[in-house]
């Protein structure tokens, strides 16, 4: 494949499906410290932000992820009779077990639209400035 | 972002792409505050921000949505925010407490350096501190000093649904354990007792060993730690300080250690978690020695309280290599600094935003066709599904789609990404009608690239909780 030119290129990039759309939302704080027309200051920030349901339907939707993902949790043992508990992946823990099992059920909903959660696991925040890297 | 769903093992990986960036939040000079008031609007902004991120997920934990799987099912998810992994600053932040306490639990300043248990913050009660001294109710003493709150009042997780933010914040073994216990406390006293020189020269004085790094110029003069840096320092550790040591130190420097490796297990069973309770302790019965030789004054350090809950956290959400705050550092060098570095430094987070898209189109592109050359013999699946809609349009428009887009009509039986997909709607899910009494529904799907509609038939499918024992074949039923 060849391109004329990088245009060419990034246009064909551009042309490709894309990922969650990105949105711009301007906030305004407003200070205490007066001006000099006696109103306060005010300073405009920029938040960047993606629909989170975008993300997580994006996530869970690549095939990549086909043999690595769980929908339900579970209660894993090393021995046959049940008495000593393993903690490793995240749906082997009793906070999905509690939240999936016993709050939704309990409430009774439609038996299958509660069966699923998709938990937001981690959340890596833009980090202003950091050293080691 | 990620999602727990996805194994650790593939989301730990950079090259997975199992996180996606969320947003890039404001860095304001804030210089329209006076001095003292600067720090808790930063608090404020802070959660105003998370706020409007995350706003659509308290409808969405509450109500689901339908979403497609990988394989194939269109299930109906509930986000819940679980986990938030962040350092110590953030990790306040986010519980909204002063940084001398303690994030997820009520000890007070003075306690920190203990080894007892305090209870654990509890949203609501928290909630309504923060109502009553916003209305007045309670003195600023008590507030600052009993409660040790931060006073901001709207705060992102209050309507988030089934999530405790207290639980939530997730151990850090880079910044807590790494880092923080071992090299910047522990190290550091056993340096004051033994003396640098004396340190270096045992360090030099190590023979070499095939896989073991030798410390040729000692560690006082290095100035950057990396993480690997500090696992190696670990591994030699014990033996360099062992004999230079009063008998106590070795053990309370032990028991870190031990603690340091406990933590780390991939997976955890009620027995290591045991052993991990049982080596802090003994570091906690012989801490006094490094008071008794004056390098201490007290243990009121964050990092060794925060030590304490690790082993509830890890019967939570499973062990701790799922919430290590090293990947986020890795990916801030994706999202972040090489982003960055391809704009003209100018309205930058513009530019960055399409990088990042462009990166994201390229990798999509990339990984469908490497799933479309892996699929596409499996011809055969293709038309055993296709045989069991019983939609007289499909037929059809297969064949009308054959033509123009083959590739997406042979992966319509095992799996379309996300963005061949539009996302089913409620309205999707009834208009075809066709009900099956098995609680099978037909589902719309649209492929924007050439505007063909396809039907298929989807089901949604109940996933049980199980118990699963090792060695045993069939789970027993749930």
């Amino acid at each position: 494949m060849s391109f004329k030119s990088k245009h060419t290129f990034m246009k064909a990039i551009d042309s490709l499906p894309r990922s969650a759309e990105w949105s711009l939302k301007m906030v305004e704080v407003e200070g205490n410290i007066l001006g000099t027309d006696g109103k306060p200051l005010t300073e405009e920030v920029e938040l960047w932000m993606r629909n989170p349901l975008d993300c997580i339907c994006e996530l869970l939707a690549n095939p990549n992820f086909a043999d690595a993902i769980s929908y339900e949790p579970q209660k894993v043992f090393d021995d046959e009779a049940g008495r000593e508990r393993r903690f490793d992946e995240m749906w082997t823990g009793d906070w999905w077990w509690e939240v999936q099992v016993s709050q939704l059920k309990s409430k009774g909903r439609a038996a299958y639209t509660c069966e699923s959660i998709g938990s937001l696991a981690a959340w890596c925040r833009d980090r202003t400035s950091h050293t080691g890297f | 972002m990620t999602i727990g769903n996805i194994s650790k093992d593939v989301r730990r990986q950079p090259s997975q792409h199992a996180c996606v960036l969320l947003g890039y939040l404001p860095t304001a000079k804030l210089e329209c505050f006076s001095g003292g008031r600067r720090s808790v609007e930063r608090y404020r902004l802070f959660h105003y921000c998370m706020t409007q991120i995350l706003q659509l997920l308290v409808v969405c934990g509450k109500e689901g949505v339908l979403m497609m799987c990988p394989d194939g099912l269109v299930r109906c998810v509930f986000p819940i925010l679980a986990a938030y992994v962040a350092d110590f600053p953030e990790q306040c932040l986010v519980a909204c407490c002063k940084e001398s306490r303690c994030p997820k639990c009520m000890v007070t300043r003075d306690q920190r350096g203990e080894s007892t248990r305090s209870s654990a913050h509890v949203q609501r009660q928290t909630m309504k501190s923060l109502k009553k001294y916003e209305n007045g109710e309670i003195s600023k003493e008590e507030f600052d000093g009993n409660l040790g709150l931060r006073a901001v009042y709207k705060l992102f997780w209050a309507s988030l649904p089934h999530c405790d933010i207290f639980m939530c914040i997730t151990p850090d073994i880079l910044h807590q354990l790494h880092k923080g216990v071992f090299k910047d406390h522990l190290v550091s006293w056993c340096s004051q007792i033994i003396g640098e020189d004396a340190l270096d020269a045992r360090f030099r004085a190590m023979t070499s060993y095939s896989g073991l790094r030798h410390f040729k110029k000692g560690i006082s003069s290095r100035k950057q730690w990396t993480g690997s840096d500090h696992k190696e320092l670990e591994r030699v550790f014990l033996g360099v300080v062992a004999g230079l040591l009063d008998e106590h130190a070795v053990i309370a420097v032990r028991g870190i250690l031990d603690f340091t490796y406990y933590a780390q297990y991939q997976s955890h069973t009620e027995a290591t978690l045991k052993k991990m309770d049982t080596a802090l302790r003994s570091f906690h019965r012989h801490k006094a020695i490094f008071v008794d030789l004056g390098v201490r004054n007290d243990f009121n350090i964050p990092k060794i309280h925060s030590m304490l809950h690790y082993t509830a956290s890890i019967c939570l959400f499973g062990s701790t290599d799922g919430f290590n705050t090293e990947l986020p550092e890795r990916l801030h060098i994706d999202f972040a600094k090489k982003a960055y570095r391809s704009s003209n430094k100018r309205d930058y987070t513009h530019q960055m935003t399409t990088w990042l898209h462009q990166q994201d189109a390229i990798y999509l592109k990339e990984s469908f066709l490497t799933w479309y050359r892996d699929n596409r013999h499996s011809d055969d699946t293709v038309a055993r599904d296709t045989d069991h809609c019983n939609l007289d349009g499909l037929s059809d428009s297969l064949d009308n789609s054959d033509c123009k887009a083959p590739v997406i009509v042979k992966c319509i039986r095992i799996n379309i990404p996300l963005q061949w997909w539009r996302n089913p709607t409620k309205k999707d899910l009834s208009r075809p009608t066709e009900e099956q009494p098995n609680g099978n529904y037909l589902v719309l799907l649209c492929l924007p690239q050439n505007e063909d509609i396809i039907y298929r038939r989807v089901v949604l499918c109940p996933d049980y909780p199980s118990h699963r024992f090792k060695n045993s074949t069939a789970p027993p039923s749930y």
